[in-house]
């Protein structure tokens, strides 16, 4: 019973200093882990190796090949070129750039972090801003809600996919027939929204247009070898995760099979790529996977869990409304990393509640009235962060970004835009779960 | 040789409550020792006369690049004019905005050797000499190349 006790402890002071952001998240993830093992609430053992406690390598491990494939490419250009020419294509007018850029973002995000792309397609957003002589934060603010749109649609898009992918044994196609197609739709009500908001306020002369005709996109390019070997590992890297589960692999042995080719061909210094890895954000990962291990071994989320179902009353479509709903505006004011990492055993543990005569885990988690959940809570926890500007990290990334061009984004303006856009979404998401999992 | 031996002791200082215009024009002028010839760097006083900063050319040079271009490398996408805008843009701003505050400074008995030692290591071109909080002279790296062009050619000048 102590263990209940100083466990609960170490983890909801931990969760209060992260969403306090007094001290950096990571460190607290660290010092909560080592305060787990510390007190015996687990075993090294058992957080270094356990499947069901410890840390999830297929996470760390599929996070660090994608990792190391981006920053092999994002100095080669390619980025900055898909941009201007994005912006050539619109034909330098400012609706059609926003629109262009939005979808561009989100196609990105869907492969590559949601961070790395907005930080990729937003300094050419300033510059095009620049060049047209128009106020760059609208773009930046649909950008940065694009790029949390994308990032749901795909198992490798943003990591509380592949959190849940990887609990949930999950596999890549299973994200391509669930959510791809309700992201296309979501994405579609996005631009229709985006350009009834902002269609009047755009106007610009067209010798400016003239300055984003005359800009030559293939001066971007800054090594075209490298350029051209990137796009094609990066290609085989996506067919790889396509095919992983006929190839009989997980997700993170193709991610990292790409980044090992992509070093060995790119001929970089390992250190030069290797020390731009976000380790900060991995140990954070690891630290925070080893506080929930420990809150799950000493049973707080099964408690919760009963609590959840005693709410539902074992009703499934009330579970994966509550969860869309509920993880929806949890993201918006928290980080979902930690939201999610502590959900997905809190539903592994709903699920062996309500079906405990199925003892097989893998056969517990695909249990088909348990699917819907796994969907509700990728949708909520994904798009949610799109409610705040403290959300996502690609909201606060650009927010920096209009900083130091000298245009403040305040909260209340990125929420004024962000909160409409986030409950447009997710309540299309409620339409589609309803639809497809409840009423066909 | 120390370095209140080799520094220089009349100079032109700027304000950081100048614009960055007040500071190009005596960038531009600045007394260096007697002759008035420009300067590449200004120290910042504050009214009391205490040293709060230093603004170099390469400060300004680099102000006047939009930070995105920079970013991620677009400089070559500049449009027709835009330097000009960038320039205006750029001169109404503060001083204290653009300055450098961390200056390295060195007491005046400084030897030579302490001196180039910190020049090359910190990579600047000129440590203000400070004695008791107040700023006696400044040292410039050329007038230290100087003292080794002396010992080593005997004052023999260019042939």
């Amino acid at each position: 019973m102590t263990e209940l006790y100083i466990g609960t402890t170490i983890f909801i002071l931990s969760y209060i200093a992260i969403v306090s952001e007094r001290i950096h998240k990571t460190i607290i993830a660290i010092v909560g882990a080592s305060a787990m093992l510390l007190f015996k609430i687990m075993e090294q053992r058992e957080a270094f190796f356990s499947e069901e406690f410890g840390i999830d390598y297929n996470v760390i491990f599929l996070l660090i090949g994608m990792m190391i494939i981006i920053n092999i490419m994002k100095d080669t250009g390619i980025f900055e070129w898909i941009a201007i020419k994005s912006a050539k294509f619109a034909k330098g007018e400012p609706i059609r750039i926003m629109v262009t850029l939005s979808v561009v973002t989100a196609f990105l995000s869907a492969f590559l972090d949601n961070v790395t792309t907005v930080l990729l397609i937003a300094p050419v957003t300033l510059l095009i801003c620049d060049a047209l002589e128009i106020d760059p934060v609208p773009f930046l603010i649909t950008e940065a809600i694009a790029s949390n749109i994308g990032g749901t649609a795909t198992l490798i898009g943003d990591p509380p996919n592949i959190m849940i992918a990887s609990k949930a044994k999950l596999e890549f196609m299973d994200f391509i027939y669930n959510l791809t197609p309700i992201i296309i739709i979501v994405m579609v009500a996005y631009i229709f929204t985006i350009k009834f908001m902002f269609k009047k306020s755009l106007t610009v002369r067209p010798e400016l247009k003239a300055r984003i005709m005359e800009m030559k996109e293939s001066e971007a390019i800054t090594d075209p070898t490298l350029t051209r070997k990137s796009l094609i590992v990066l290609t085989l890297t996506v067919l790889g995760f396509l095919f992983h589960s006929q190839l009989g692999f997980e997700p993170a042995t193709i991610a990292l099979s790409g980044a090992g080719i992509l070093l060995l061909v790119a001929g970089k210094e390992p250190n030069e790529i290797l020390e731009k890895i976000e380790w900060t954000t991995l140990f954070f990962f690891m630290g925070l996977f080893i506080m929930v291990g420990g809150v799950v071994k000493i049973g707080l989320i099964k408690i919760l869990a009963e609590q959840a179902l005693n709410l539902t009353q074992g009703n499934m479509f009330a579970t994966s409304m509550l969860v869309l709903w509920f993880s929806a505006f949890a993201s918006a004011i928290i980080d979902n990393i930690p939201y999610v990492a502590t959900m997905n055993p809190l539903i592994i543990d709903m699920a062996k509640g309500l079906w405990p005569n199925v003892t097989d885990p893998v056969a517990l988690v695909h249990t088909p009235a348990l699917m819907p959940v796994w969907w509700s809570l990728a949708l909520g926890a994904c798009l949610g962060g799109n409610g705040t500007l403290i959300g996502a990290s690609a909201n606060v990334v650009v927010a920096g970004m209009s900083e130091k061009a000298g245009k403040k984004i305040t909260f209340m303006q990125f929420t004024k835009y962000g909160m409409p856009l986030m409950i447009e979404s997710v309540v299309i998401c409620t339409f589609y779960i309803w639809i497809r999992y409840y009423l066909l | 040789m120390k370095a209140a031996d080799i520094m220089t002791k009349e100079f032109d200082t700027v304000l950081p409550s100048s614009t960055i215009k007040e500071a190009v024009s005596l960038l531009r002028c600045a007394k260096r020792g007697e002759d008035i010839k420009g300067v590449n760097a200004l120290m910042v006083m504050d009214e009391s006369g205490k040293l709060v900063g230093l603004i170099t050319m390469s400060h300004i040079l680099k102000a006047i690049i939009p930070f995105y271009m920079e970013m991620a490398h677009l400089s070559e996408f500049a449009w027709e004019g835009l330097f000009e805008r960038m320039c205006h843009k750029v001169q109404d701003r503060k001083v204290s905005e653009l300055m450098e505050r961390k200056v390295i400074t060195v007491d005046p008995d400084a030897n030579i050797f302490e001196i180039s030692e910190l020049m090359l290591k910190s990579r600047v071109r000129r440590l203000p000499v400070v004695e008791k909080d107040k700023v006696i002279g400044i040292v410039y790296r050329k007038e230290l190349f100087f003292k080794i062009v002396d010992t080593m050619l005997d004052k023999e000048g260019c042939r």
